[in-house]
């Protein structure tokens, strides 16, 4: 069945798993303030939300590969309903932590909580 | 394998088509975890069955044949894209480390290097499409579920290969 030397199959692969995790940890671990949705489709920036200033439930179609709409709140973004195949982006539900993403991979939409390095206000389109 | 041209059609046709129903069986399972890309992988089986009875180039269209049928009767366009650079590169990855390091690893190890390098894959083809390396943030949780299930699909074909090499039927 194993043999001993999987071992180092399975270290290797550890290893570069903690190393990934421990990088994106962090990456996101900075002294940057606010909270900034950014939503790219297709590898463009299509609309930046800062969640902190947002004072009222936003709704943000999608018009993609597939329709999407994502659901923005104070603090907090997520993919509230969508029409791609397995619908995982929606399982994924809210996310609100600085450095922490949300995708739709059939759509190619991605949600990143971003720093508030760029002076944003409001919404920005 | 040896056998006639004939023969080795057939049994490349009957492994395409029991990878595709383990593909099929495994997209009504619910996964537990919302992480785009996790899967139980069971075609893997078949994938591993293929590389110990069959030429390199054969098992490229085990896993080109079902991954193409697979994404009809689920997924669509693009994640027939995702799954076949998966595949392939798990493929490519298992199909040298069983030619070259038969000795020293075992069915289950090379098993768990494929499961690892399909996830590699896929990320690599989504953050290609999405112009974005955000995606690779999951690879710490898809290799868990590599580590796992390459382990499983792994001690599953080696106990086949065992049982199949009894029989004689991919040798005679």
């Amino acid at each position: 069945m194993f043999r001993k030397n999987d071992v180092w199959i399975v270290l290797l692969f550890v290893i570069i798993a903690v190393a990934t995790a421990l990088g994106y940890h962090f990456a996101a671990n900075n002294d940057e303030t606010g909270k900034i949705a950014v939503i790219s489709l297709d590898g463009q920036i299509i609309r930046k939300i800062n969640l902190d200033s947002l004072t009222e439930p936003l709704k943000i179609e999608i018009d993609g590969h597939y329709r999407q709409v994502i659901y923005a709140e104070p603090g907090r973004i997520c993919f509230g309903e969508s029409e791609c195949p397995h619908k995982s982006c929606v399982k994924m539900g809210w996310i609100s932590e600085r450095g922490s993403s949300a995708v739709c991979l059939p759509n190619r939409v991605i949600i990143k909580i971003e720093g508030d390095f760029e002076e944003t206000d409001g919404v920005v389109y | 394998m040896g056998g006639s041209k004939t023969k080795r059609v057939v049994l490349l046709g009957l492994l395409v088509s029991q990878a595709l129903i383990l593909s099929i069986v495994e997209s009504w399972i619910p996964m537990p975890t919302p992480v785009p890309g996790i899967k139980l992988g069971l075609a893997n089986i078949v994938t591993l069955i293929g590389i110990v009875y069959f030429s390199p180039l054969e098992v490229f269209i085990i896993v080109f044949v079902r991954t193409l049928l697979a994404s009809i009767f689920t997924g669509g366009p693009t994640v027939f894209l995702f799954s076949l650079a998966g595949g392939f590169l798990s493929s490519a990855v298992m199909i040298l480390m069983y030619h070259k390091m038969r000795s020293i690893f075992s069915l289950a190890g090379i098993s768990i290097a494929g499961a690892f390098f399909h996830n590699v894959g896929q990320l690599a083809v989504a953050s290609l499409l999405m112009k974005d390396t955000a995606v690779f943030a999951y690879l710490p949780i898809l290799t868990v579920s590599a580590l796992v299930m390459g382990a499983v699909t792994g001690l599953t074909a080696s106990v086949v290969v065992k049982y199949l090499n009894k029989t004689n039927v991919m040798n005679k």
